[in-house]
């Protein structure tokens, strides 16, 4: 078996015996039409080397390649479609998919000629999705037409609380208040796979392993299985506003205002739940496949290892202050923070922490997203319910996408993004107590079909950002509107090292006399530090329709281009 | 009467001439190989013969040139018509087209990683060797010994160790430009010189501006390949997948595949 995107070798036959080859190197051609390969075998201690060289469909006179299928469309509900590839023996080429909405059995890569298995899951979207597969210069088109009692967009009459997407479940896991429930939700066919009712109010959310969620409520927490197979409540003397899973086994939940409290998870000890400790931040987020997590707090972002109770601070990284909401990427590298920038993670406190871009045109950023695969980031910010995307490494603005509710009232509250970005999910609520209501809106962005929005090239105006790679590395010289000055993160730096105990002073009177020497200088400047609303929008009640909704009238695009969607969601 | 004789003739070499579609076994224990993009060819050396091979994987024809000792490594030079060969205590000096040996000069170290430059210098960091004149200079601030790449502008040298090292090149010296950790040794060029896959699939940016960085610009993706699997070579041409030689997936068959990876988000 292979995994999608490689060739075996293969093997040869040496005096009756089959011995597997070993790859030695590999070189292509110039114009890219051959690969070619030397590799070994050993057999009884001796070594045979081998060349091959191989056609690619570059060179369309030696490789050939045509595709059939009797079938073009999968049904609504889910199904497979056989397609045949045939090629020159030689031939070594790759099936691509316009979008990976629909995906295969094994490598896309073959070589000769072979019939490939696609699959597609049940859709719940109203428009029909179009597929292309392409090898070489050969081309062939399916479809899944659409559902026809679509289950987008939903609407619950609820208080959206608090969301978070599995992407590998396609599972949207969400709490809301009157009525207290934990949903999940199948996001591809769209609909619930679980409703299960909370005791009391839902404060946050967290996903576990192991399929379970932690929610907390006042002076609660509850862990709940997310088949509904169990709950348990844990007694806590604080009302958590963040919690961490570092592991399986220990849940960390924090107030906000430095009190913490721990709790084991360990389904064999009953209540077992920490004195309440002290910690320096105010918001934690995990690091993504890791016991690692980050506590946000002003302009210093710690680094605790979450394996020990209480858990055990590594370092702390100066940053920018906007840390009150965070993403990270995927791949654990950066993460994306309230203000539109991007931090690199790294292990040590001289490499974790780096500035390395803003998204231009943002300073508020509500709600985001990313995908690996794709290497892009989804965000919304809260003045309009634009879906944003833009490049992950060159953090470049490549299209948006208009989200158009049923309601008028009802706001982008979370985005996900599927693995390859192939679609977008939106979870929206309105600010009405007396009538809550939410919604979760579903969208195709990643194949050329119809019912795709993203438009292209209406960047916002940029704001001001070092040019160059070389500038990311280093904190910005320039920061945008309300952020606080190299001048101020110097201060805070210095201040942070000597508390720290990191800058090397050779006596205690030399300690008190520098120390309280920066302390002046930073009361001095204490008038001078920028004030930053912590929620960084306006209060929700506050909020008139049309200052959510600048762009309601914005009609979707319903026609993309697929070369244009190519180069916008790779 | 004639034609008939030419058609069987033909039909003859058609079935006797090797199939595309299999290895061809060689008659040498290939030691280190290198391609010239100028002669499509695939420059090996073997010990016992100790030759240097020059091989067309298309027609399998192979062109020799003796060598005077067991080799222990090659580099095709950026015009991919010279190929330097390192020795123990010697270094020749080759031309692939038309194929003869040039010289061979005594060294005083083992080369057994050599980079062919375009600037008449050969590279065994901390040595290089002066084609012209056969002398040699020891430079003890250039380090990375594991692999030795000149990119095809020449104005570069990138070693490495258990880091990747960027070196400018200039007449006097090799000048310390940047360095990146890398603990996997092996690397290659890819996209004519204009990124760099290390063993542990590292992407990393290289190009020959002096003031560029050695930044990871990504990872190959580790998807079905568990912790300790290494990249064994990686090629890529403009408008093809990155491939890389992966060792076998353990989960899988064991069997070594060529991954390919997309150029850009270096996923599978």
């Amino acid at each position: 078996m292979l995994f999608e995107g490689s060739v075996g070798i293969g093997k040869v036959t040496i005096a009756g015996s089959t011995v597997p080859l070993r790859g030695v190197s590999v070189y292509y051609q110039a114009d890219g039409a051959r690969l070619n390969l030397i590799a070994r075998s050993e057999s009884n201690g001796s070594k045979t080397y081998y060349v091959r060289s191989f056609d690619t469909p570059a060179n369309s006179a030696t490789c050939p390649i045509t595709l059939t299928s009797t079938k073009t469309q999968f049904p609504s509900a889910g199904g497979s479609i056989d397609v045949t590839i045939a090629a020159s023996d030689n031939c070594l080429w790759k099936l691509r998919r316009s979008s990976a909405w629909i995906s295969t059995r094994g490598s896309v890569y073959g070589l000769g000629p072979r019939t490939i298995t696609l699959q597609a899951p049940a859709t719940g979207l109203a428009t029909q999705q179009v597929f292309t597969l392409t090898v070489g210069n050969a081309s062939l088109q399916l479809n899944q037409p659409a559902n026809t009692t679509p289950n987008y967009p939903w609407t619950y009459p609820a208080e959206l609380i608090a969301s978070e997407y599995d992407p590998n479940s396609h599972r949207l896991v969400f709490v809301t208040s009157n009525p207290d429930q934990l949903h999940v939700w199948d996001v591809l066919k769209g609909g619930d796979i679980a409703v299960i009712s909370l005791a009391a109010k839902p404060v946050a959310l967290t996903l576990l392993p192991n399929q379970a969620a932690a929610i907390s409520h006042d002076s609660e927490i509850s862990l709940v299985s997310l088949s509904g197979s169990y709950s348990r409540k844990f007694n806590v003397k604080i009302l958590a506003t963040s919690m961490v899973a570092s592991s399986a086994e220990t849940l960390h939940a924090f107030d906000g205002y430095g009190r913490g409290v721990s709790v084991s998870m360990n389904l064999f000890i009953p209540q077992a739940v920490s004195n309440v400790y002290n910690v320096n931040f105010r918001r934690a987020k995990s690091k993504p496949n890791s016991y690692h997590f980050y506590g946000f707090d002003s302009y210093l972002t710690r680094k605790y290892d979450g394996r020990f109770i209480p858990p055990s601070e590594l370092y702390s990284v100066v940053t920018d202050g906007c840390g009150y909401r965070t993403w990270f990427t995927q791949n654990a590298d950066r993460w994306l923070n309230a203000c539109g920038a991007a931090f690199k993670t790294g292990e040590t406190a001289s490499d974790d922490g780096k500035f390395f871009g803003r998204l231009p045109g943002l300073d508020n950023v509500w709600a985001a997203a990313h995908s690996w695969q794709a290497k892009v980031f989804a965000v919304t910010t809260g003045s309009s319910n634009d879906i944003q995307f833009f490049a992950d490494e060159s953090l470049k603005y490549l299209g948006k996408l208009t989200l158009v509710p049923s309601d008028g009232s009802l706001f982008v509250k979370d985005i996900s993004l599927t693995n390859d970005a192939s679609q977008v999910y939106a979870v929206l609520m309105n600010a009405d107590p007396t009538a809550p209501k939410l919604e979760i809106n579903a969208h195709v962005i990643g194949g050329p079909t119809g019912s795709c929005a993203v438009t292209l090239g209406e960047a916002p105006a940029p704001l001001p950002r070092p040019a160059g790679r070389r500038h990311l590395r280093s904190p910005p010289t320039q920061v945008a509107s309300g952020e606080p000055s190299r001048q101020t993160l110097g201060l805070i730096s210095r201040v942070h090292r000597l508390v720290s105990g990191t800058a090397r002073l050779t006596s205690p009177s030399l300690l008190i006399q520098r120390l309280s020497r920066v302390v002046a200088r930073f009361v001095s400047m204490a008038p001078r530090l920028p004030f930053r609303n912590p929620a960084g929008r306006l209060p929700l009640r506050n909020r008139s329709p049309s200052s959510l909704h600048p762009a309601a009238s914005t009609p979707k695009c319903s026609q993309c281009d697929s070369q244009a969607q190519a180069q916008s969601i790779r | 009467m004639n034609r008939t004789l030419v058609a069987v003739a033909l039909a003859v070499y058609a079935l006797s001439s090797p199939l595309k579609a299999q290895w061809t076994p060689l008659n040498f224990q290939v030691v280190d190989s290198d391609w010239s993009a100028q002669l499509q060819r695939i420059v090996m050396i073997s010990a016992n013969p100790h030759q240097l091979h020059i091989y067309n994987p298309v027609t399998n024809a192979d062109t020799t040139v003796p060598l005077p000792a067991a080799p222990l490594s090659v580099s095709v030079g950026p015009d991919g018509l010279f190929a330097a060969v390192g020795y123990n205590f010697f270094v020749s000096y080759v031309s692939l087209s038309p194929a003869r040996m040039e010289k061979t000069m005594p060294v005083s170290y083992a080369a057994s990683r050599v980079g062919l430059a375009g600037n008449g210098y050969i590279y065994s960091p901390p040595y290089r060797l002066n084609i012209n004149t056969g002398i040699e200079v020891y430079q003890n601030d250039s380090a990375g010994n594991s692999r030795v790449l000149v990119h095809p502008s020449s104005q570069v040298l990138y070693t490495s160790d258990s880091y990747v090292y960027k070196y400018g090149i200039t007449p006097e010296r090799l000048t310390d430009l940047a360095f990146a950790p890398d603990p996997c040794g092996s690397m290659w060029l890819i996209a004519g010189g204009a990124k760099i896959v290390t063993a542990c699939g590292s992407v990393l940016e290289a190009g020959d501006s002096p003031t560029t960085r050695i930044e990871k610009l990504g990872q190959l993706s580790a998807s079905g390949i568990s912790c300790c699997e290494t990249v064994i070579a990686a090629a890529h041409v403009s408008g093809t997948s990155i491939a890389a030689l992966r060792t076998g997936i353990k989960q899988y068959s064991g069997d070594d595949v060529i991954a390919f990876y997309d150029p850009s988000t270096y996923a599978l």
